[in-house]
């Protein structure tokens, strides 16, 4: 923690929240229908006013919400992006997770340190700038390596021009700007090739790509938009709705690819509020889809809400985005005011009456958030958890009622669904049983990544890779893919004809999960890559139970230390004894996930660990092969 | 017999109640479950996994403190995969833990160093440094925290939350690096904190005022009642060498919970009695010996000597007695029957009220259940604070709480608060009683009234000290009346707050309504009082099991049992009966109240300097 910041409060200038901060405080707590939701909203409130929250303000908020405040300091210190002491400025962190680390981000961060005089963890002597490097993902793994400068993102920063570009920038007290949006793209991907399983495929939920800018109400009009939420309410009852849904076999696209309808179907029909929660909580490294959805497709996205709430009798529905996502949320806020404005929400939804509001709520930095519990608890206001199931979300979710919990993905799919019928949706694609359109995430050493949306089950890892991925950045040979983000086992090279869907992955040893593939080439060190997810896992487990809690921070010390020269040869059955103590014994799936990275990594690269420990290496910043 | 579910565990029929746990089950068939997290009395987590079991047809170990029991389950506790499991837990949980079992306070009463000693292993396969933390970091003037043995099973947090509802400790931070605490700067203040030491299963939260004086297995445990008020909380007293070293929750189901409130832990406990447990000098205070003024100065002397030294003080003109009401009823009866005897001429009686200007009618236990509420000036949570723990069950399960009166420690659980000075008290609760019989009023008393509306049982709960008031009576009786409160079902009543209140009044009733001290008496004698009489140029005796007022008045001092020290009965507030044993050992010129009533009844048949 060299150079890190340490406050003297006893002598610190106390800070007390104006009039304006107040009142917007005052507004989000009367926003919900439970006050202590506007707890977390409220301490970004007054961060973004203050710059951190040192504890007096901590104790006005809580005092503004009506919470005690040591529950305010609770959330406080449990979101990496609410901050309890200062930083500079321009608060730039730079992803170093993978796939960012080994696409350029770590050696970002030694050109940041350069161009701005600064080590990691310090700020400029003029309180301008701070450098930190962050083992979360940040949702732009296609456009690595990348930083985040506040609520900003500065996206390909790949050559040394685009680092001089953004340090004399910062120096300057500004962020790189495009015009039209918060985010920077150094270069912007062009038109997806048309090739492989896209060569006949046109897109339904991506079909505005390479467009990075939103799609309007009347363009989204213009292009049959809102006609299906016209359809059913107006001549479907919810309960065909949820029919129609079930029969086309939608299938979750948050990774658990559990049937949609299904789970609409098991709310009961009580009376009092249900509620539906869309998770944008998108944090698994290596996925960026729904990012790409609300940020140019939010109309599809409100649509589709708005559908699924009318199917599941919820008039008050919620959007949790991940923290990070801020340009994402302005742009969903927009767009539910402008269809609120023209009577596609709101009371008598399109002259009926169907009520619906929808609040577009962020997080603050936290993985367990994507966890549908700890969701419901965050925008609760409660310390983001996972709770221990029975009983489950569609029984007893938000507030304790009847909950739905769905993916982003999921979700845009459900207007297409019952516009077009259930037929037409099941013959997207080989297999009836789990077909539609599927967006991989494709991220890692290929030539051009990014989202592509094909037929689920149409390609397979080496199609993909090749067709849409334009191959292997510098040509190199693949080492293995992660084919569901960090959570998921590897696959190895000589498995990546498996076709890309669930069964297909599964045959190959994995899953495919939210289908976020990270190729990783033959030049990557597989002892740091283990150690750098298991690190994230140890960094976003949110402490609830022991497995989890004790056993991933002690593998990702063991790791370490082999990572670092020090490694001793039992140490590789030790790790696989332990994540044996840590796997089915943990509360939630992350505990699970976290053993993914060393169990299959040693099962497919146990030389390299065996080298890592007998070759003589030290510790190093290099993600290439060492020894 | 529907409403029953029948399973098997570890190859034993159960047959239990339909929403059982599985860990509750097992117990019926004398099946322990290893648990940390788990507490009967906070609502089931699943955080710590201890309680690992294998259930049929289950795809994954289960934790059996949040499964309920399903009809045909087949629960295996003992089968390698659950024992594999609960080591798994174990020894994760041991990982970071500090192996300083020989110098914590838990040492000896820890589940962990049990569940350690059954089935842990022998050595640690931790290699790396243990992850260090704060130790010793004092949370409150009561409580201290030792971060590194914390094994964050959120015991101590969820009570906060759940049972008081104040979250005044959360836990911080988040993954491995999750601590227990509070705001940067605040400490942790609850009526309640005391309560999370008890319930840790580990030497993480530690009492300040026990913290290094014993060892568990050196103590010796005495059943007894709280002596902090007049609620009767059973206790558990702790006593080591004669001294008393702790106050525990003793459950009552009736009366406590199982809670107690800090004042009754911490502030009611006796000075120690014996001089080697007394401190420094001038630290403890306590009367030891019976003490006579000579030549002007208060001198040692036997028992005998002092006690007819105040019987002939008394004897000598115009003279009271000033009896506590936390005398037991059984000094209470020889006070009203002996005492009284003895002392034709002296005034005897209570120094404080011992008879309710508005009894108290119903069971502590029935607020549990009430449906709707309203507190006038009482403010529970301030002078009675297990009476707001009861009432909170009422709360969270819907029940609305009106309260009128400038303090109210149930704030965040009241539906309204009318918030008026103690001068606005009756105007405001005249209000709430027009309101409810449907008469104009004010805004706030019409709202209130109108959250009030419904059936089922009710509770209205008057503060004593404003009880005096018939204008406020009668507002609360009309009030009690329009809500229906009943004895069986509801509770109604200005609770007094003197620990023995209600005995003294049932057994010594001739003196519940003397004003001791109307006489303008010359000689007083304070037997158990807080704060003795002295009368300026009089002579007081001072009967105590605290300090000697610093006062040429005294003329006679006699130490008293504390309590805590006597063997006796006292009533609490809703009248229930119960009985104090003696703890630790006293020098045998420190006597029990009755004993030492007995001995001055005694003493006044004898003419003086004689003997009996």
């Amino acid at each position: 923690m060299s150079g890190a910041h340490t406050v003297d409060h006893a002598n610190r200038q106390k800070v007390t929240l104006s009039a304006a901060c107040r009142s917007a405080i005052q507004a989000e707590v009367a926003k919900y229908p439970k006050p202590r939701t506007a707890l977390l909203p409220s301490l970004k409130l007054a961060q973004k006013e203050v710059g951190w929250l040192p504890p007096e303000v901590v104790a006005q908020v809580a005092d503004l919400v009506g919470v005690s405040h040591a529950q305010a300091q609770e959330l406080t210190t449990f979101y990496s992006m609410l901050h309890t002491e200062p930083h500079g400025r321009l608060h730039v962190e730079v992803c170093t997770q993978v796939p960012c680390g080994f696409m350029g981000g770590d050696r970002l961060v030694q050109q940041l340190e350069q161009g701005l005089g600064i080590a990691e963890g310090q700020t400029t002597p003029d309180g301008g700038v701070s450098l930190h490097k962050t083992v979360e993902c940040m949702g732009a793994c296609h456009r690595a390596p990348m930083c985040r400068v506040g609520d900003h993102y500065v996206e390909s920063v790949r050559e040394p021009a685009d680092v001089q570009a953004l340090c004399a920038s910062l120096k300057a007290g500004k962020v790189p700007a495009t015009a039209g949006t918060r985010n920077h793209d150094f270069h912007p991907a062009p038109a997806p090739a048309k090739v492989g399983a896209s060569a006949n495929y046109t897109p339904i939920l991506l079909r505005h790509q390479p467009r990075t800018t939103q799609v309007s109400l009347a363009e989204y009009r213009a292009g049959g938009g809102y006609q299906a939420l016209e359809k059913a309410l107006r001549s479907m009852t919810p309960d065909a709705v949820t029919n129609v849904v079930k029969d086309a076999n939608l299938r979750g696209r948050g990774g658990a690819a559990f049937s949609a309808g299904m789970k609409w179907s098991f709310v009961p029909k009580v009376p009092g509020p249900k509620y539906l929660v869309v998770n944008a909580d998108e944090s698994e490294p290596g996925t960026f889809k729904d990012r790409e959805l609300m940020e140019v497709e939010s109309h599809m996205l409100v649509e589709g809400m708005a559908i699924a709430s009318f199917a599941i009798g919820c008039n008050e529905a919620f959007l949790y985005l991940r923290g990070e996502y801020v340009e994402a949320g302005e742009r969903m806020r927009a767009a539910v005011a402008e269809a609120k404005a023209a009577g596609l929400l709101g009371k008598g939804v399109l002259g009926t009456n169907f009520d619906l509001e929808i609040h577009v709520f962020l997080g603050a930095g936290a993985y367990i958030c994507g966890e549908e519990t700890a969701l419901l608890e965050s925008l609760e206001g409660r310390r983001p958890m996972p709770r221990s199931r029975p009983p489950f979300p569609a029984v007893a979710g938000l507030y304790q009622r009847p909950t739905v919990v769905n993916n982003v993905e999921t979700i845009v799919n459900v207007p297409h669904i019952v516009q077009n019928g259930a037929d037409w949706y099941k013959a997207i694609g080989p297999n009836p049983k789990s077909a539609g359109p599927k967006i991989y995430c494709l991220s890692g050493a290929v030539n051009r990544p990014g989202n592509y949306e094909l037929p689920l089950g149409a390609t397979t890892f080496r199609e993909l890779i090749e067709n849409q991925g334009g191959g292997v950045r510098g040509g190199r040979k693949i080492k293995g893919v992660l084919p569901a983000g960090i959570s998921a086992p590897i696959v190895p090279a000589d498995k990546l004809d498996a076709k890309l869907d669930y069964e297909g992955v599964q045959a190959a040893g994995s899953m495919l999960g939210s289908a976020s593939l990270i190729v990783i080439p033959d030049d990557v060190d597989i002892v740091r890559a283990a150690t750098r997810m298991v690190e994230f896992f140890r960094h976003e487990s949110c402490g609830k139970c022991t497995p989890c809690r004790e056993g991933v921070a002690w593998l990702h010390k063991v790791l370490q230390r082999i990572e670092g020269g020090q490694g001793k040869t039992e140490d590789i059955d030790f790790l696989l004894s332990l994540s044996d103590r840590i796997a089915g014994k943990v509360l939630c799936a992350l505990g699970d996930f976290a053993t993914s990275p060393v169990k299959a990594t040693i099962a497919h690269f146990r030389s390299e660990f065996i080298a890592a420990i007998t070759g003589g290496r030290g510790a190093s910043d290099d993600w290439s092969k060492r020894s | 017999m529907s409403d029953l579910v029948e399973l098997t565990i570890d190859g034993k029929k159960v047959s239990v109640p339909k929403g059982t746990l599985l860990v509750e089950a097992a117990k019926t068939v004398g099946i322990e479950i290893p648990v940390f997290c788990y507490h009967e009395k906070l609502k089931p987590v699943g955080a710590c996994r201890m309680c690992l079991v294998e259930i049929e047809k289950m795809p994954r170990l289960q934790t059996a403190c949040t499964t309920p029991v399903g009809p045909g389950m087949v629960v295996n506790t003992k089968t390698k995969g659950a024992v594999d499991g609960q080591q798994s837990v174990l020894e994760l949980l041991l990982a970071n833990h500090p192996l300083d079992c020989p110098i914590c306070d838990k040492g000896g009463e820890c589940p962990l160093q049990d569940n350690s000693f059954k089935s842990g292993g022998t050595t640690s396969r931790l290699a790396e440094p243990k992850r260090a933390k704060e130790k010793a970091l004092p949370l409150s003037d009561t409580i201290v925290l030792d971060r590194e043995r914390c094994i964050l099973c959120y015991r101590c947090t969820r009570f906060q939350e759940e049972i008081p509802g104040d979250s005044a400790i959360v836990p911080l931070e988040r993954g491995g690096e999750s601590v227990i605490g509070t705001l940067t700067g605040e400490s942790f203040d609850s009526p309640f904190s005391g309560n999370t030491v008890e319930l840790c299963p580990v030497g993480a939260l530690t009492s300040r005022q026990y913290r290094f004086r014993s060892r568990p297995w050196d103590l010796q445990h005495v059943p007894s009642v709280c002596s902090g008020c007049s609620v009767g909380c059973n206790v558990r007293l702790d006593v080591r060498d004669a001294t008393i070293l702790r106050v525990l929750a003793r459950e009552n189901k009736a009366i406590d919970d199982g809670w107690l409130c800090d004042t009754g832990r911490y502030q009611s406990l006796p000075p120690a009695i014996t001089a080697a447990h007394a401190g420094p000098e001038g630290k403890n205070r306590r009367v030891r010996s019976p003490m006579v003024r000579v030549n002007g100065t208060l001198q040692k002397a036997t028992f005998a000597d002092a006690i007819a030294r105040a019987a002939a003080l008394l004897r000598s003109g115009k003279s009271a007695i000033a009896l506590s009401a936390r005398l037991t009823d059984e000094a209470c009866q020889v006070a009203g029957a002996a005492l009284r005897g003895a002392f034709p001429n002296t005034a005897i009686g209570f120094i404080e009220p011992v008879v309710s200007p508005w009894p108290v009618q119903g069971r502590i236990q029935n607020l549990a259940k009430v449906k709707r509420i309203v507190d006038l000036g009482c403010d529970p949570w301030h002078t009675l604070p297990i009476l707001a723990l009861w009432l909170r069950k009422a709360t969270t399960a819907g029940a609305p709480l009106v309260v009128v009166g400038p303090d109210n420690g149930l704030w965040r659980d009241s539906k309204h608060w009318l918030k008026v000075g103690n001068d606005g008290l009756v105007a405001a609760a005249e209000a709430l009683a027009a309101a409810l019989a449907g008469k104009p009023a004010t805004p706030e008393a019409t709202a209130a009234a109108a959250a009030l509306k419904g059936d089922g049982p009710a509770a209205v709960l008057l503060g004593a000290p404003f009880a005096g008031n018939a204008r406020l009576r009668a507002a609360a009786d009309a009030i009690a009346q329009a809500l229906g409160v009943t004895a069986e079902t509801g509770f109604r009543g200005a609770p007094l707050r003197a620990f023995n209140a209600r005995g003294a009044a049932n057994h010594a009733p001739e003196l519940a309504r003397t004003d001791v001290l109307a006489g303008s008496p010359q000689v007083v004698c304070s037997i158990g009082c807080d704060a003795p009489v002295v009368v300026p140029g009089g002579k007081a005796i001072v009967v105590t099991s605290g300090a000697v007022p610093d006062s040429a008045e005294v003329e006679v001092v006699l130490p008293l049992a504390h309590p805590y020290e006597t063997t006796g009965h006292v009533t609490n507030l809703d009248g229930q009966r119960q009985a104090l044993q003696a703890a630790g050992q006293r020098p045998a010129d420190v006597r029990m109240d009755h004993e030492l009533l007995q001995a001055l009844a005694n003493a006044a048949a004898v003419p003086a300097g004689g003997r009996a």
